[in-house]
Order: C-alpha cells, then sequence, then structure tokens
C-alpha cells in the first residue's frame, strides 16, 4: 500500500503542474451600489494579456410602493474587455478596456427624479493589482466609461411623470476595488 | 538690584574677553614659530664625556721628545688668557651645527623640535614640517602633529557620524527584493519549482521558465525595489565625499613622525627626532629646517615662518683613501692546452661520417666552431690537434680497437680538409696585426700556421661506462653491484659475453653504448710570437682598484668584500668605517707612522677611550700633516679631545 502510495506520489511529482492562468472576481464598490450582484471572469492568453467577461445585476427596489421613499438601482449589464498587463498577468499594473451594455432603471437615491434607459459603450481602465496570496489578489482599478444611450426621464420612482425622452452621449466615471480568486 | 549687579559684572567679564588679543593675534603679532635644537640628550653625553675626563691633566710627548702637559682649559673672559678649568659649563648652548660622523654608512641626525607654550591650544592641530637639504636636494621628512585634545574631539565626533552613515547604508542586494510577491509569483506561475523550495535535491534554476515564458531572474528583476536599492547604492558611491564632508581632518596615521594629544600644557613642548639617512658621495652637510601650520579642523589658521637652519657636518673617512694604483706580477706560460669532446654516431661497425646520423650536425659543427675560434685567437697558435676515439665495448677488443682507429682518422680527414678550406680563405682576405711579447704590434698578412692532426684510438670506453652506470637513475642498486662484480673480470671480450646474459643488458646497449662512442679533442696551444717557455707581466690589480673605488663611493660593506684580502691601509680605512675597530687597529699598528696612519690611531684610541694615547697620535699626525689640524674638527671622536685638552689653539695663531 505504502508502496502504491510512493508510486503516486512520484508520478504526481513527475506530472506538471499548470500554472494558474484565470481569475473569478467581484466588485466591492458594486456591492456597496445597493448590492448590486456581479461577477468577472477572466482568463490569461500571454504573458501580458488577459480576456475579462463580467456581468451585473442589481433587481432590488427599495421601499417599493412607496410614493415618498421608494429608491432603486437596477440594473442589467454585461461587458467583455481586454486587459495589458506590463509585467505579467494577475500582477502589478495593468490598463485595459471594454464593451458594455447595461439596461437601467435608477432613482429616488439623492432627488426624486428617476431615469431608465440602455446605454451602450466603452470603457476604459487602469489599475493595480495586489497579489496577496497563492490564490487571492486584490484588484483596484479606476477608469470612465462612455457612449450613447437611450433614455426616459420620470419625475419620480412611482408616477410615471415622463420629463424628459431621447437619445444622449454620455460619460461617467467608475472605479473597482475587487477580489480575484486566481486560480 | 543684585542680580543686574551680577548680569552688569558678567557683561563687562565678557566685554574684556573679547577686548583682549586672542592666542592666534598674539602668536601673528609675535610672529611665534617652533624652533630646532641640538638634541640636548647627545649634549649631555658629550658634557658627561667632558665630566668624566675631569683628572686634572694628561703627559705627552712633544716635538722634540720633550713632555707637554694638557688640561682643560677655558679663555678668561677678563684676561683673554687660558687657563684651566674644570667646572662644567651648564649655560645653554645654541650651536646651530654639529659635527657627525658616518658610521656604517649612514648619518644619524638627531635634533629637538622645541614648541612655545603660547602656540598650543586644546582648538588646535599644530603641524611641523623638517625638510632636510643634501648637496642639491631636498627632502620632507616626517611630520611631527600636536593634537589638541578637543581638535581630537571633533575629528573623533566626525568619525562616528561617518560611521553611523555606513552603517545606515543597507549592502546587500537581497535586502530589496520583495520576496512575499516573488514567492507568490513563483507559486503561482512556476508550481514545479516552487514545489522545489523546500527540497534539497539540487535544481538548476536555470531550467525553470513559467507559463508565459519569464524565468526566475526576471521575476526577481521585476519584485526589486528600484529606487531603494538606487538610494542606497548611492550613498554607498557618494560615501568618499561625506567622509571628506563630516571627518574635516581624517586623523593621519602613516607617515608621521608623531600624533600627539595635548590637553594642557604648561611650558614648552619638546620632541627628540632622529633620522637615519644613507650617505652618498660628496656629501659634507645637511641642514634641517621647520616649517610649521596651526589648524583648527580643515581650516588653516596660521603659517609659522622657516626656522633657522640646523646644520649637520659630515665627516668621513673615505678622504683618507690612497688611490694610488696597485699592480700584481702575472706569469704567463707559452704553452697551452685545450680539450673539448664531441659525440659523433657511426653506423656500427661503419667509420665514415655521415652527418645525417643523430646529432652529427650540430656537434660536427660545434667543434668547427671551436676550431675557428682558435685559428682566430689573437693570443695564441694552435700546434696540434689530438683526435682520440673511443668505442663502445660490443664486438671483440680487437675489431674495436681498429675501429675506432679508422673512426678518429676519418675525424682527423674532415677537419684537416676543412682547416685547409679555412685557411685558404683567411690567405685571400685579411692582412693582420698581431701582438708581440714586447707589447709590440706586428702587421702582416695573417698565417695560419699548419696544424697537425693526430688520430688514435683509446680503446672500448670502459671508464665512461662505469661513470654512466653509476649515475644512472633507470638501473637497481642490484644491478648496479652486478654490474661491478662483472667488472672484476679482467679480460674485455669476456667481461662483455657474461655481461649480454644480464637481464639488463638491452639497456646498457640501447641506451649507454651509443654515449661511449665518443670523439675527444685535445688542442695543443702556444702563445703567439712568444719564444721562452715563461714570461712575467704586470697587470693593473682590478680588484683591488674597485675597492677602493667602493671607498670613495662610501660603499664600505661592499669594499671590504674587495678590499679584505690585502690588509693594507685601505682595508684599515673600510674597518674603521663600518666601525670593526679591533680589525681596523690589527693592520694599522704594524704601518709605518705616516700623518694618515697616526690620524688613522687617533681615531681607534679615542674610540676605544684611550685618551693620552689618542692625543699622542694625533699632535704627531698635525706635526707632519699640519691639514690634521682642522679636519679634527670634523670628527667627533677627535673633536671632543680637542674640546677637552683645549688642542690646537696655539696652531690656529701660527698659522
Amino acid at each position: 500500500m505504502k508502496r502504491i502510495l510512493l508510486l503516486i506520489l512520484l508520478l504526481g511529482a513527475a506530472l506538471p503542474l499548470p500554472a494558474q492562468r484565470f481569475s473569478l472576481g467581484t466588485n466591492g464598490i458594486d456591492w456597496l451600489s445597493l448590492g448590486t450582484l456581479n461577477i468577472e471572469a477572466s482568463a490569461a492568453v500571454s504573458q501580458r494579456y488577459s480576456i475579462h467577461v463580467g456581468a451585473e445585476l442589481n433587481p432590488w427596489t427599495f421601499a417599493a410602493g412607496n410614493p415618498e421613499k421608494q429608491l432603486q438601482m437596477r440594473q442589467n449589464s454585461y461587458w467583455g474587455g481586454l486587459r495589458l498587463w506590463p509585467w505579467h498577468v494577475y500582477s502589478g499594473w495593468w490598463m485595459g478596456f471594454d464593451f458594455r451594455y447595461t439596461v437601467y432603471n435608477g432613482g429616488g437615491i439623492l432627488k426624486r427624479e428617476t431615469e431608465e434607459g440602455d446605454a451602450y459603450g466603452m470603457g476604459l481602465w487602469g489599475g493595480y493589482s495586489i497579489m496577496l496570496s497563492e490564490l487571492w489578489n486584490l484588484d483596484l482599478g479606476m477608469g470612465v466609461w462612455g457612449g450613447y444611450k437611450q433614455y426616459t426621464r420620470y419625475a419620480c420612482p412611482l408616477c410615471g411623470v415622463i420629463t424628459d425622452q431621447g437619445d444622449k452621449a454620455f460619460i461617467l466615471p467608475d472605479a473597482r476595488i475587487a477580489i480575484q480568486l486566481i486560480f | 538690584m543684585q542680580r543686574e549687579t551680577r548680569i552688569l559684572i558678567l557683561g563687562i567679564l565678557l566685554l574684556a574677553a573679547a577686548c583682549g588679543p586672542t592666542r592666534l593675534q598674539t602668536i601673528e603679532k609675535k610672529q611665534l614659530a617652533a624652533s630646532l635644537a641640538l638634541s640636548r640628550g647627545e649634549l649631555a653625553e658629550e658634557r658627561k664625556v667632558i665630566a668624566s675626563a675631569r683628572r686634572d691633566t694628561i703627559t705627552v710627548t712633544g716635538e722634540n721628545g720633550e713632555q707637554l702637559l694638557l688640561m682643560k682649559a677655558v679663555k678668561d673672559e677678563e684676561s683673554g688668557e687660558m687657563v684651566a678649568h674644570d667646572v662644567i659649563n651648564a649655560a645653554v648652548i645654541t650651536a646651530r651645527f654639529r659635527n657627525v660622523a658616518e658610521r656604517h654608512g649612514r648619518i644619524d641626525l638627531r635634533f629637538e623640535v622645541i614648541v612655545p607654550r603660547e602656540m598650543m591650544d586644546t582648538r588646535w592641530q599644530l603641524r611641523f614640517y623638517p625638510d632636510m637639504f643634501i648637496l642639491e636636494d631636498s627632502v620632507r621628512l616626517e611630520p611631527v602633529i600636536i593634537t589638541g585634545s578637543d581638535f581630537r574631539k571633533a575629528q573623533l565626533r566626525g568619525y562616528e557620524l561617518y560611521d553611523k552613515y555606513l552603517r545606515s547604508i543597507v549592502t546587500d542586494t537581497t535586502a530589496f527584493i520583495d520576496w512575499r510577491s516573488l514567492n507568490i509569483w513563483i507559486a503561482r506561475n512556476m508550481p514545479d519549482l516552487y514545489r522545489y523550495k523546500n527540497d534539497t535535491s539540487y535544481v538548476d534554476v536555470q531550467d525553470f521558465h513559467s507559463f508565459f515564458g519569464p524565468t526566475q531572474a526576471d521575476a526577481i528583476r521585476e519584485y526589486t525595489w528600484w529606487h531603494r536599492r538606487h538610494y542606497h547604492e548611492r550613498r554607498w558611491y557618494q560615501r568618499g565625499e561625506k567622509f571628506h564632508e563630516l571627518v574635516k581632518t581624517p586623523i593621519e596615521k602613516e607617515g608621521i613622525r608623531l600624533d600627539t594629544v595635548l590637553r594642557d600644557i604648561d611650558g614648552n613642548f619638546v620632541y627628540q627626532y632622529t633620522q637615519s639617512i644613507k650617505t652618498r658621495p660628496k656629501l659634507r652637510k645637511v641642514d634641517i629646517l621647520l616649517s610649521g601650520e596651526i589648524y583648527q579642523q580643515d581650516q588653516r589658521l596660521y603659517t609659522m615662518p622657516r626656522s633657522e637652519p640646523l646644520t649637520f657636518y659630515i665627516s668621513s673617512l673615505s678622504a683618507f683613501v690612497d688611490g694610488t694604483e696597485r699592480y700584481m706580477t702575472r706569469i704567463l706560460e707559452r704553452r697551452a692546452a685545450a680539450n673539448t669532446a664531441c659525440y659523433v654516431d657511426f653506423a656500427e661497425g661503419k667509420s665514415d661520417i655521415d652527418l645525417s646520423l643523430g646529432h652529427n650536425l650540430e656537434e660536427m659543427g660545434r667543434i668547427r666552431q671551436n676550431m675557428v675560434e682558435l685559428l682566430e685567437n689573437r693570443t695564441f697558435d694552435v700546434d696540434s690537434i689530438l683526435i682520440s676515439a673511443y668505442a663502445s665495448p660490443e664486438g671483440t677488443l680487437r675489431s674495436n680497437i681498429l675501429l675506432s682507429r679508422r673512426r678518429a682518422a676519418s675525424v682527423a680527414d674532415y677537419f684537416d680538409a676543412f682547416v685547409g678550406r679555412y685557411r685558404d680563405s683567411v690567405r685571400r682576405n685579411s692582412f693582420t696585426v698581431t701582438v708581440d711579447e714586447r707589447g709590440q704590434e706586428r702587421m702582416g698578412r695573417e698565417s695560419v700556421a699548419d696544424i697537425r692532426f693526430v688520430s688514435r684510438s683509446n680503446g672500448e670506453n670502459w671508464e665512461m661506462l662505469s661513470f654512466l652506470v653509476d649515475t644512472d637513475s633507470t638501473l637497481t642498486p642490484a644491478q648496479k653491484n652486478s654490474y661491478i662484480r662483472h667488472l672484476e673480470q679482467a679480460d674485455e671480450d669476456m667481461r662483455e659475453e657474461v655481461l649480454q646474459k644480464e637481464p639488463y643488458y638491452p639497456y646498457l646497449r640501447q641506451e649507454l653504448y651509443p654515449r661511449l662512442r665518443t670523439v675527444r679533442f685535445d688542442f695543443f696551444l702556444h702563445r703567439k710570437g712568444m719564444v721562452k717557455d715563461t714570461v712575467h707581466t704586470t697587470e693593473l690589480d682590478t680588484t683591488y682598484m674597485k675597492g677602493v673605488e667602493c671607498l670613495k663611493e662610501r660603499e664600505y660593506e661592499k669594499a671590504l668584500g674587495y678590499l679584505k684580502d690585502y690588509k693594507d691601509y685601505n682595508t684599515a680605512i673600510a674597518y674603521l668605517s663600518l666601525d670593526y675597530n679591533a680589525s681596523a687597529m690589527a693592520i694599522l699598528k704594524d704601518l709605518p707612522r705616516t700623518p694618515q696612519v697616526n690620524y688613522m690611531l687617533a681615531l681607534l684610541y679615542a674610540r676605544g677611550g684611550d685618551d693620552q694615547k689618542a692625543v699622542q697620535h694625533y699632535l704627531d699626525a698635525c706635526r707632519e700633516e699640519r691639514s690634521y689640524v682642522f679636519r679634527g674638527n670634523l670628527d667627533p671622536e677627535i673633536y671632543v679631545l680637542i674640546q677637552r685638552y683645549g688642542l690646537n689653539r696655539d696652531d690656529e695663531t701660527e698659522l
């Protein structure tokens, strides 16, 4: 039995171990944004490049039905992009871009005015990835994303009074403090 | 009110301190300088000598055999007369010169550096530079440094700061590596290598690449904190500048005679300086001057004026050298002989010379060269050349003798023909000068006299074989003994026969026998133009003259090497100069009493402490040779005598 175990160990030792080339992460800032569920997966394609895809979902409506208090930041977003790592994937500085699509309905947070619509555009990102351990990274990043949106603006989240409607270009800042599993 | 008074008094005191001349101002005003003086220790020694000689008088024999009484005398200040005096004079001696004698080709200069009290301050460092002037050269001697305690404290503080600076520099480059990140990266991207991390088996890191290519070295470069590393490297490279910045005046450890730290100074500071120099020809005097500076940290406060020179007059005995040329007699023989051996290889049983065999070409060339040298020799003529050949023992003795005779004859023929050709070429081309026995030159056609070649056989070369066997390193002692036993066999053919049965015979035959087939050349010569068998000539004794030359150059040891065997006056001078007094005395006491010899004896007796004999010989020397009156002042031994007994005083006025 011992011998078999040893054999297995030796065989195991002889097989090359795969390097860690994938990540799965989630962005804490999104969670703080009224509990937006989010996930991003990536794969390293070379020493310096990785491709990323991700999705966000916020299905929550707070104080639903209360015309004075209801607030929401509901959305579905999907993106896919590319990152460049000057040294090596999942370590140190990086920059990247992605293409993004989002369906949203949000308002009642700072003011009663509520907007819903679809937006699509491109984001430009830069950041730094800290290796916490063999398995975990802390991924910090800042960026802007802009594009075009079709929107409808309401006076309040519930009332249905349309104040504005149309197509419009937009640009927004964004940030990420994500925890990633590297495997 | 009381407090105000106190402040007032303090203020006045401070003002007074500020107004009064500072130490530096005083020094500058007075142009203070350290001074040089003759070593007091040495003077004391001289005084002691004088003191010990206080027995009142000594008696010497005068010019006409009369007895003279000599006593220590001084000039009476009032009357100007010489009066006997035995009180040691304790006045300060301010002599600026001294006579020093060389010993063993060296001169010891002793003097004092006297630093006045006013020049010393605990915040200052005084640096004194003695300069020595010899002939046209000037040499800066090792400086004397006097450091004040506060000055030294500041110096040490500088060193401390510098040390702190050095300690703050991280020189270990691995300290700048972000090991945590590096390890994570290796674990993620080079898992195979990472697994070996805790394994003792040897792994060549070079073999490992990460999944995407970069090696461990790349990763180390990446995870190094370069800005930090550069910062420390910069500090390391700037440490020289930092040293100058922090340690303004480094503490000197080499090339200085003295560095002393002074706390409180009362009285002058005196340093005894001794410098030993090697003598050189024509060295008569050495001047020493002193200059100096005052420093407060790296700032020079004051440069002191150069001191008066201190002069040392060097006396050497090389002036007494007798440079007369010395000849030696040499006997010339008419006849002379020379010989050489050569190894000519012959084919077995053959007697003709085959130049392509073995080293024949070189060997014969060498002999031809020898022959040409002898033929062209201006001093000798070749009468005849005896060529004798040896044979190796294989084969019968009879045939060997015949063979070696034939071989000798063939060599003789070869060289006879060569000399014949040579003679022809000389006759055609040259016209030469020869020197006869009376040293007169004779011109004439070069005549290469007929040379007789005589050839003979020397038989089997057993003598050489025995020698070769004895010195051979391949044969064992047992084999050598066996060979010696066989030698007892008187018949040479029988001897060879039994040797053939020995296991070592093939070795003898192959290695040693060829070396037995030698041809020996004996050249019989006579001195050109000489009829008588022997002639006596005189030649300059070059060894002796080399010794004299060395004496003049003051290379006494070398001179003694040449002169030792001559045991004459010059040898005695060499001994005297090296302080080998007994050897000098052994030679001098038997020499005729010339003034030089008398003077040397005076020196020797003075060194030995026998004043009476010393003075006697000195006066004898002076009587015949007046220059010794002055010479006496140059040799310390005699100078002491002159001072002690007031010698020469009358002579000076007479001359």
